[in-house]
């Protein structure tokens, strides 16, 4: 006689959007760098997935060695930051968009590109935001156009002010957040 | 140990009736965080300058040389000492310009933490022209471990003019659930703000910043500065409260304690702990900028210097926060006007988008109406803020006692040099006994911006 089992399976999955939150609100720039290309004596963070393991990353942030102070992540929160710095540079997952932002010093303006490996998206929308008190700033919406191959679009996303934005790009009911430094 | 923290002055130093200070202004190459250089000026060639001490009694002898190209004057912050010793360039004395020279000699008074910065009009603060005087009060309680933490951020200048200008577009990076956020209306133009490259403790950003190192069962007392020339500041340890027994140098009408720190510009509090355990934590400044982790510095036991040090959000969300009203003690009835001989009222205003003025009732510097006042007038100055930003008002040469916040009086009125005043229609009353050296005192916000743009009278002694 088999004996069924019920296993209760609890699947984490990790939110990109609370880790970009998480990274936004400790300040992990103030060291790795505004576009997280690390500094003298701290680590790049872009690309991070490709170095170390997943679990290595969670280590470290829930576990960190000094000067990186503990910030009290769970392994959750931990597990969302790694997979936020996973996507900064289009992800290990092959059927992520891909986004890149130029110019590299952000003033007025920020060029996003979106290349889509797998489905094709019906519209990409991008809107950037920044948190002040009970008055989020927002920027105007923008439709990105697809170029010739489909798989990529673009679109030019405008700032009233510097500081610290996050562009929110929408496409298909999915939204990637993508936090960025804006100067003067 | 870094010479930020402040051992017990030796017998030898009390000894001396006079204190021989040698302060120069010299120009420097100063690199706060990586990747940022920026010319600046330090009192002898440091920021912050040196922290200069002396025991309650003492005279000084300051020798102050200007080796920089900017017109300079010292002015110390919270003293109450002859009005030519003010320092206050145009007001009190002649600008002191580059190869030039000026001797202070005064008896610092009263004790306490306060400070010295430059006071020319040449932005010389935002320059790194600033440091703490500590004046000992030999009657305090001791403490087994004391540091002067100095919070300071070192600005882009392309920024502070245009903040001056009205139309800057730096953002406001004050803290997620502060005050000056909650207090953010969409009809706000800002303009106002200035961009900051590096936000520093004692002249550096974490990690390099300078450590303290306690021990299980230590009192620590933190000297806590604001030096910032435009950014109110939060300031918490994490795992602990701190306890504030002094504001502005001056004792606090009973002791408080408090899970962070709100620290207007050129504030300062006295804070401290109790050692309970081992540990490494972090004494930070918090703001939502995306570099506000800079502002960190570790405070560890023995044994500790290699942990990850615990650190606090940058979000003042459920926090107990020091505010005048806790810390006097609630509201009580009515303000005690006995003896008052002298009023001013102030509308505090200005500030528009792509404008450079900030005004008191209506004018700027030095077309404001100032304040006659005889010596012995005890006298009421009543400011109504109708701005959309908090300005830290301060009076030179004399200690202010904060007796009304918003319309309601304190239950126990705090003395100060500097206060707060809320925006959006916040109002502040001070009361003040002109006993200090006959002269010209200067009333200003202390927002360098604010100051440069208009908002400062006078006190006359007639």
């Amino acid at each position: 006689m088999l004996l069924h089992a019920v296993f209760a399976l609890t699947v984490v999955v990790a939110d990109v959007n609370t880790g970009a939150k998480l990274v936004a609100q400790n300040g992990c720039q103030s060291c790795h760098g505004v576009k997280f290309q690390g500094s003298a004596g701290f680590p790049p963070l872009y690309g991070i997935e490709h170095r170390r393991t997943r679990a290595q990353i969670i280590a470290a942030l829930v576990s960190p060695t000094a000067p990186m102070p503990n910030y009290g992540f769970t392994e959750a929160q931990a597990g969302d930051v790694a997979e936020y710095l996973a996507g900064l540079d289009g992800g290990a997952s092959q059927s992520q968009p891909i986004i890149s932002i130029a110019p590299a010093h952000l003033v007025d303006y920020a060029d996003v590109t979106v290349r889509f490996p797998g489905a094709l998206p019906k519209t990409v929308t991008a809107i950037a935001t920044m948190a002040m008190g009970n008055m989020p700033m927002k920027s105007p919406q923008v439709t990105f156009t697809a170029s010739a191959d489909r798989r990529v679009y673009k679109g030019r996303v405008s700032f009233s002010m510097s500081g610290a934005w996050t562009i929110h790009i929408v496409y298909d009911g999915k939204t990637i957040d993508r936090p960025i430094v804006v100067g003067q | 140990m870094s010479a930020f923290a402040l051992a017990k002055l030796p017998e030898r130093a009390l000894a001396s009736a006079v204190v021989s200070i040698r302060l120069t202004a010299m120009p420097m190459r100063y690199s706060p965080a990586p990747g940022v250089v920026v010319e600046a000026i330090g009192y002898n060639g440091s920021i912050p300058g040196p922290v200069l001490r002396v025991a309650h009694g003492q005279r000084v002898a300051v020798e102050y040389v200007n080796q920089s190209s900017i017109q300079t004057g010292v002015h110390w912050h919270g003293m109450v000492l002859p009005n030519a010793m003010d320092g206050a360039v145009g007001v009190t004395q002649a600008p002191v310009s580059q190869g030039g020279r000026f001797i202070y000699a005064f008896a610092p008074d009263p004790p306490g933490t306060r400070w010295y910065h430059d006071h020319a009009g040449d932005l010389g603060v935002l320059r790194g022209l600033f440091g703490m005087f500590v004046v000992e009060d030999l009657r305090d309680e001791p403490a087994d471990v004391e540091c002067a933490v100095i919070f300071h951020d070192v600005p882009d200048f392309a920024s502070v003019h245009a903040a001056m200008m009205g139309d800057s577009r730096a953002p406001m990076i004050d803290p997620m659930g502060s005050p000056e956020m909650r207090a953010m209306k969409p009809s706000d133009k800002m303009g106002d703000e200035v961009r900051y490259l590096a936000h520093c403790i004692n002249g550096a950003t974490y990690p390099k910043t300078k450590s303290l190192q306690v021990k299980v069962g230590d009192r620590v007392r933190l000297r806590i500065l604001n030096a910032s020339a435009t950014q109110t500041r939060y300031v918490r340890l994490a795992g602990h409260r701190l306890r504030v027994t002094h504001a502005d140098g001056n004792p606090v009408p009973s002791p408080m304690e408090f899970d962070a720190l709100r620290i207007g510009v050129a504030e300062r509090y006295d804070a401290w702990f109790e050692v309970r355990k081992p540990g490494a934590w972090l004494l930070q400044g918090l703001s939502s900028d995306p570099l506000a982790f800079q502002q960190a510095m570790v405070v560890y036991t023995e044994g500790m210097e290699r942990a990850a040090p615990l650190s606090s959000p940058q979000s003042l969300e459920g926090v107990d926060y020091l505010t005048y009203e806790k810390l006097g003690g609630g509201f009580g009835s009515a303000v005690d006007e006995r003896g008052v001989t002298a009023r001013a009222n102030y509308t505090l205003g200005g500030g528009a988008w792509d404008s450079p003025r900030w005004t008191l009732n209506g004018a700027t510097w030095p077309n404001t109406a100032k304040i006659h006042v005889r010596r012995g007038d005890r006298v009421r100055v009543h400011f109504k803020n109708t701005t959309d930003m908090d300005h830290p008002m301060h009076l030179h040469g004399h200690v202010i006692r904060v007796v009304e916040i918003d319309g309601k009086p304190l239950a126990h009125p705090l003395d100060k040099d500097t206060s707060l005043v809320r925006s959006n229609g916040g109002t502040l009353t001070w009361i003040f006994d002109a006993d200090s050296p006959a002269g010209r005192w200067l009333l200003h916000c202390h927002n360098e911006i604010h100051m440069m743009d208009g908002m400062m009278t006078e006190v006359d002694y007639v």
